[in-house]
């Protein structure tokens, strides 16, 4: 069996005249961590978007172990953990009652006990029952990252998960990604702040208008 | 569970899945997570509410406290009220989930999308033909209709307003992400209601008239139905368009 998780080939998404990805082929393997690199209006956030089964490619296709998209994408959402740059929680719920539903949402019956431990470790005590948008930016942040601890997935997708965070999410959220890269899990991120993570596998690949180009 | 609390927490990730949750659990879960959302801002299910109350007060004061012709128009009047009423609730239906991410979490969770649309739309009736529901005898009554029509048109609103929710969906769901969608919202799903209208005033018209309401009111079954096995399949199928084409970062 192949150690390929997810795949894409010779992308290409137009927006009007012109290509957002022009040809763009990334692969991440199991037990690795990818980080698409490139300034603002590269295509970076397209490009996930294409790889998470959001967007469809105009050209090219995307495989997830092997199978194809549009066929492959129960077994792709099954495994796949997708936190973009909007938090994915309603401003109007609370940080548990967001985190309960984000369970729900991926086919699993929440643990309350666990989110409260997660977003204990995460520095949030005593803000659980706080509706999100009375939380700062970096809270909120916090809360969407949260399900990292929470829902295993064989898979991540996180578009700058780095922003609005300090020093102490910055340590957490490391020690989670290389959990999951150790375990055998990939990442795929993009990121503009330099990122080490000592002792795994990471690779990165750079993109500017829309193609990849050496480092 | 693998939770022996060792130093080293490495937990793979097929190990730590916590339990399945079934499809009727998961809606469950999601229409009790849609309630409280709608419970918290109550303006969702207020304005609509206050609509319909203005405009059919509004009549009498209009067109003078005349009781027979009042009485002729209440169908009429009541019916168009509710429909404008769910109209006018549709607008946020999606539009703040997308604005906060959730949509895309509905579209790539493993729960399938046509169950959060079905909560999703149920909450969206509970919300807002429901009160329509509750309140629309006083008002019928304030018009001048016949105690005896009053239960018909109940039972038409409750047919009549699940429809309205479901069919609403599937336009609100096309105009994921549009700007100032609201117009060409009620522009594509007005046809559709329509007929919802036809039937829903003139079985209640035919009760105040003293004639059998059967035949409308098994057509706005019939849509109700028609509606309940179309609709969820459309709106989460334009979801996905929707959300794959709108919100570029």
């Amino acid at each position: 069996m192949s150690r390929e998780r997810l795949s894409g080939r010779d992308l290409v998404v137009w927006r009007g005249e012109t290509a957002v990805l022009d040809g763009v082929s990334v692969s991440l393997q199991r037990g690795e961590l990818l980080r698409i690199d490139g300034e603002n209006g590269s295509g970076k956030t397209t490009l996930l978007r294409v790889l998470a089964g959001l967007v469809e490619a105009d050209e090219g296709d995307v495989r997830f172990e092997g199978a194809r998209l549009p066929r492959a994408r129960d077994a792709l959402n099954a495994a796949l953990l997708w936190i973009g740059h909007r938090p994915g929680t309603s401003e109007s719920l609370t940080a548990l009652e967001n985190l309960r539903a984000c369970a729900v949402t991926h086919g699993v019956r929440p643990d309350p006990r666990r989110i409260g431990e997660a977003l204990d470790a995460l520095g949030l005590q005593g803000r659980h029952a706080l509706p999100v948008a009375s939380l700062s930016a970096g809270q909120r942040r916090r809360v969407a990252l949260a399900r990292l601890a929470l829902e295993p997935c064989a898979l991540w997708v996180l578009d700058e998960p780095l922003t609005a965070l300090d020093a102490r999410g910055l340590d957490w959220l490391r020690e989670r990604l290389s959990e999951q890269v150790r375990s055998g899990g990939s990442v795929l991120m993009t990121t503009h702040q330099p990122l080490e993570i000592p002792g795994i596998a990471m690779s990165t690949c750079r993109l500017a208008g829309g193609r990849t180009v050496d480092a | 569970m693998s939770d022996t609390g060792s130093a080293a927490r490495a937990p793979r990730p097929e190990e730590t899945r916590g339990a399945p949750i079934g499809l009727l659990g998961g809606g469950t879960a999601l229409l009790r997570r849609e309630l409280l959302v709608g419970l918290r801002s109550p303006g969702q299910w207020l304005n609509p509410l206050l609509f319909f109350v203005i405009v059919i007060t509004l009549f009498p004061l209009g067109i003078g406290p005349e009781p027979s012709r009042l009485a002729t128009i209440a169908p009429g009047v009541l019916w168009v009220a509710a429909l404008l009423a769910v109209l006018l609730s549709l607008d946020t239906l999606f539009e703040r989930d997308r604005a906060d991410g959730v949509l895309e979490q509905w579209v790539l969770g493993s729960l399938p999308l046509t169950v959060l649309v079905l909560a999703k739309v149920l909450a969206h009736w509970l919300a807002s033909g429901l009160p329509l529901l509750v309140l629309s005898p006083l008002l019928g009554l304030m018009l001048g209709l016949p105690v005896e029509a009053l239960p018909v048109l109940c039972a038409s609103l409750a047919l009549g307003t699940l429809t309205l929710s479901l069919t609403g969906a599937i336009g609100a769901a096309l105009t994921v992400g549009v700007n100032r969608g609201g117009v060409l919202l009620s522009l594509l799903v007005l046809p559709l209601n329509v007929p919802v209208l036809i039937f829903g005033a003139s079985s209640v018209a035919a009760a105040a008239e003293g004639f059998s309401p059967s035949a409308g009111l098994t057509l706005l079954a019939a849509l109700a139905a028609l509606a309940l096995s179309v609709a969820p399949w459309a709106t989460a199928a334009a979801l996905r368009i929707g959300v794959g084409s709108a919100g570029q970062g």
